[in-house]
């Protein structure tokens, strides 16, 4: 073959053709790689995948869920973005109507205070109108609020009104306009119900809510609240040290009986605070309630509940206060000491779970019926929601009462190969063998290799 | 057959010379020490991580982090293992036997690329080997450790890849080895400048390209099929460029 200029240039050109388009192939064929992506999990306990309940939940869920992440954008929050986009992938490969992105909260400051951003890497899941924030990501915490942000049925939570109670819409430092709202935040509906003029619970309602009323029910009220709770309706009493304005009557129906005086504290002076009428709790049961609740709560002026034998109601204890409290039954002046015969000594139960099965007669479809009744409303308040576990807290109640703490648990995935039992010889053999026999054996038979080739 | 014999003819130049063997011996020492350093340090951990709940295992706390370390060494000796392969050929003259010998330039290419993984082979067994030393006292995650070496193969692989592309450009070794040597740096560092994990077109186009971050997922025992195409494609290219390269030097001969 003659190569002259021509045929040079020609091949030249061709040369340059194919490596374009020879790229140009590869390029999509890396595009559909990344279009068309299986992935598979290696591992022993299926650590890169969902547990099956993840996956049954996600199979359930319909229509998008946004996930926004907030996320610095700095070198040093990379390994933070990595991690959420693979944890949020592994969701995302079993219902694509979830989406993430990423915001940077520096930039977008408005947008962060507005969702209520706490913590960088914190989450906010978008489902309709709902939305839930989420601050340490695990596939458990992930599961469990995609599974409250997507339940389809409506709540009602009712608020009692009328008597002086702290008011869901309130702004003053006893109201509770703020939990009122973060439960609205979380796709519930709140209401207000004054029984005088409107003499009936709504059929739809979830939980009623009695929170420190400070005039007397009057008795025709008190009948349709008793019925309700007969009938198998779930409540929320939030009741404050003293009088009970009627609502004796209640207590008797739960089972239950309010001790007398204060409770007073000796733990939160050691906090600082001055006033010694605050309970702090800081060890709780194991109920699903505050099953993973590790930050403490505040109850300022709190109330003892008593529980009585022979009712119906199963009766759970959940907040408990500390051993050194008691209740202090005279005036709060001067140096508070437990008096023996006049004060109650502690440990005393400040919130009690209450559980009743209902029989299959019962008009209500849940076959459980659920109340709580706690001895403090101050902790929901405006004033004292921002301590502390204390707006966790109060949203774990109401979660649990409408019956959606059904609570997904998936069960940490722990290696199996966590053991290690070397006897020293073998220990030996190991460190001696790999340290020192084959490096200078390899290094021995290069250089030996090497002599015999000189020889030669 | 003759990609065979290629191969051996390039495994026995290899293991004639000292430079594999010490770096066979180099490299054994080091991962040694790091593999006693992570022993050492799970011992310590042991008996806290019954109580962590979702604690990784032996496997996550000694293997992979040792077959980490061993990427970015080979990613150092690659390029002087690969250097060699053809422009040495090209140097000495002995190219023009090859090229009048009955074989096609993709039987030489493949040939010699397949000698030089056998050697990387023959390494990847032997640091292999020190994981699989601790089934003596204990159980290993078999399929995590599985899915570790095989990303730990496919890097390696396209590392001697892109070294034996540019061994083909140049009739100088060391021109080949640095050459080498920048381009997989490149690929190595390519995603840290759009690193904030904005998840924008420039920076995802650079956290694809860079040849570790596909990695990375092996270690954690998810195996897929984005990042194994990854490498597949990247060695593809590099072997297909390389026979393209011979050929075009073949007509200028």
């Amino acid at each position: 073959m003659q190569v002259t200029k021509k045929s040079r240039m020609q091949v030249r050109l061709q040369n340059i053709i194919f490596v374009a388009l020879f790229l140009g192939i590869v390029g999509l064929l890396a595009w559909l790689s990344n279009r068309y992506a299986i992935s598979t999990d290696w591992t022993a306990d299926a650590r890169n995948s969902l547990s099956a309940s993840s996956t049954e939940l996600l199979k359930t869920i319909d229509g998008p869920i946004e996930i926004t992440a907030f996320v610095r954008n700095d070198p040093q929050s990379a390994t933070l973005t990595k991690r959420i986009t693979e944890i949020v992938s592994r969701y995302q490969k079993h219902n694509e109507a979830i989406s993430l992105r990423f915001i940077n909260p520096d930039t977008e400051p408005q947008m962060t205070r507005d969702l209520g951003i706490r913590v960088e890497g914190e989450l906010v899941i978008r489902y309709g109108e709902r939305s839930e924030n989420l601050q340490n990501l695990t596939e458990q915490s992930l599961t469990n609020a995609l599974q409250r942000v997507a339940r389809s049925s409506e709540r009602y939570i009712v608020f009692l009104e009328g008597h002086g109670e702290r008011n869901p819409r309130g702004r003053a430092n006893h109201d509770l306009g703020d939990w009122a709202t973060q439960l609205q935040n979380k796709g519930l509906n709140i209401q207000g119900i004054n029984l005088a003029n409107n003499p009936r619970l709504p059929d739809n309602t979830s939980i009623l809510v009695i929170a420190s009323p400070q005039v007397n029910l009057l008795p025709g009220e008190f009948s349709i609240i008793s019925n309700y709770l007969a009938k198998g309706g779930n409540l929320l009493w939030l009741a404050d040290p003293g009088e009970l304005h009627g609502l004796g009557g209640l207590a008797e129906q739960l089972g239950i009986e309010f001790q007398p005086g204060i409770i007073v504290d000796p733990t939160s002076l050691s906090l600082g605070i001055q006033d010694p009428r605050f309970t702090i709790i800081t060890e709780y049961g194991s109920q699903a309630i505050t099953a993973n609740f590790d930050s403490i709560t505040l109850f300022p002026q709190a109330t003892g509940i008593e529980l009585v034998e022979g009712s119906d109601w199963q009766a759970d204890p959940f907040l408990t206060s500390a051993a050194n409290s008691w209740s202090e039954t005279s005036e709060l002046k001067g140096e508070l000491e437990l008096n023996a015969g006049e004060d109650i000594p502690g440990p005393l139960n400040i919130g009690l779970i209450l559980t009743r099965n209902l029989g299959a007669d019962a008009d209500n479809s849940g076959s459980e019926q659920r109340a709580i009744v706690i001895g403090d409303g101050d902790f929901v308040s405006n004033a004292y929601l921002g301590n502390a576990g204390n707006l966790d807290l109060g949203l774990n109640l109401v979660n649990w009462l409408v019956g959606d703490e059904n609570f997904i648990d998936i069960p940490a995935k722990t290696a199996g190969d966590l053991k290690l039992e070397l006897s020293p010889f073998a220990a030996g053999l190991i460190g001696i063998g790999f340290l020192f026999v084959l490096p200078l054996g390899l290094l021995a038979a290069g250089l030996w290799i090497w002599w015999r080739r000189r020889q030669a | 057959m003759m990609i065979l014999h290629i191969a051996m003819r390039e495994l026995r130049s290899l293991f004639l010379s000292p430079l594999a063997w010490a770096i066979l011996a180099v490299l054994q020492f080091i991962m040694a020490w790091l593999f006693l350093v992570q022993i050492e340090s799970f011992l310590q951990l042991q008996p806290r991580l019954a109580a962590i709940e979702g604690a990784p295992g032996i496997t996550s706390i000694v293997a992979v982090p040792i077959l980490d370390t061993a990427a970015f060494l080979l990613l150092l000796v690659t390029p002087l293992l690969s250097m060699r392969l053809i422009s040495e050929e090209r140097r000495s003259q002995t190219i023009s036997l090859l090229f009048s010998a009955p074989l096609s330039m993709t039987e030489i290419v493949l040939g010699k690329y397949l000698g030089l993984m056998t050697f990387f082979a023959i390494m990847l067994g032997m640091f292999l080997l020190m994981p699989l030393s601790l089934l003596i006292g204990g159980s290993l995650d078999l399929g995590l450790l599985a899915a570790a070496m095989l990303g730990l193969g496919l890097l390696v692989a396209s590392f001697a890849a892109v070294g034996l592309f540019m061994s083909s450009l140049t009739a100088q070794p060391l021109i080949a080895a640095m050459s080498s040597f920048g381009l997989l740096l490149l690929l190595w560092i390519i995603d840290w400048a759009g690193k904030a994990g904005q998840t924008d077109k420039v920076s995802g186009l650079f956290s694809y390209l860079s040849i570790r971050e596909h990695f990375e997922s092996f270690t954690r025992g998810a195996v897929n099929s984005v990042d194994l195409l990854y490498y597949l494609l990247l060695i593809g290219t590099a072997l297909i460029m390389s026979i393209r390269q011979l050929d075009a030097h073949r007509l200028q001969h």
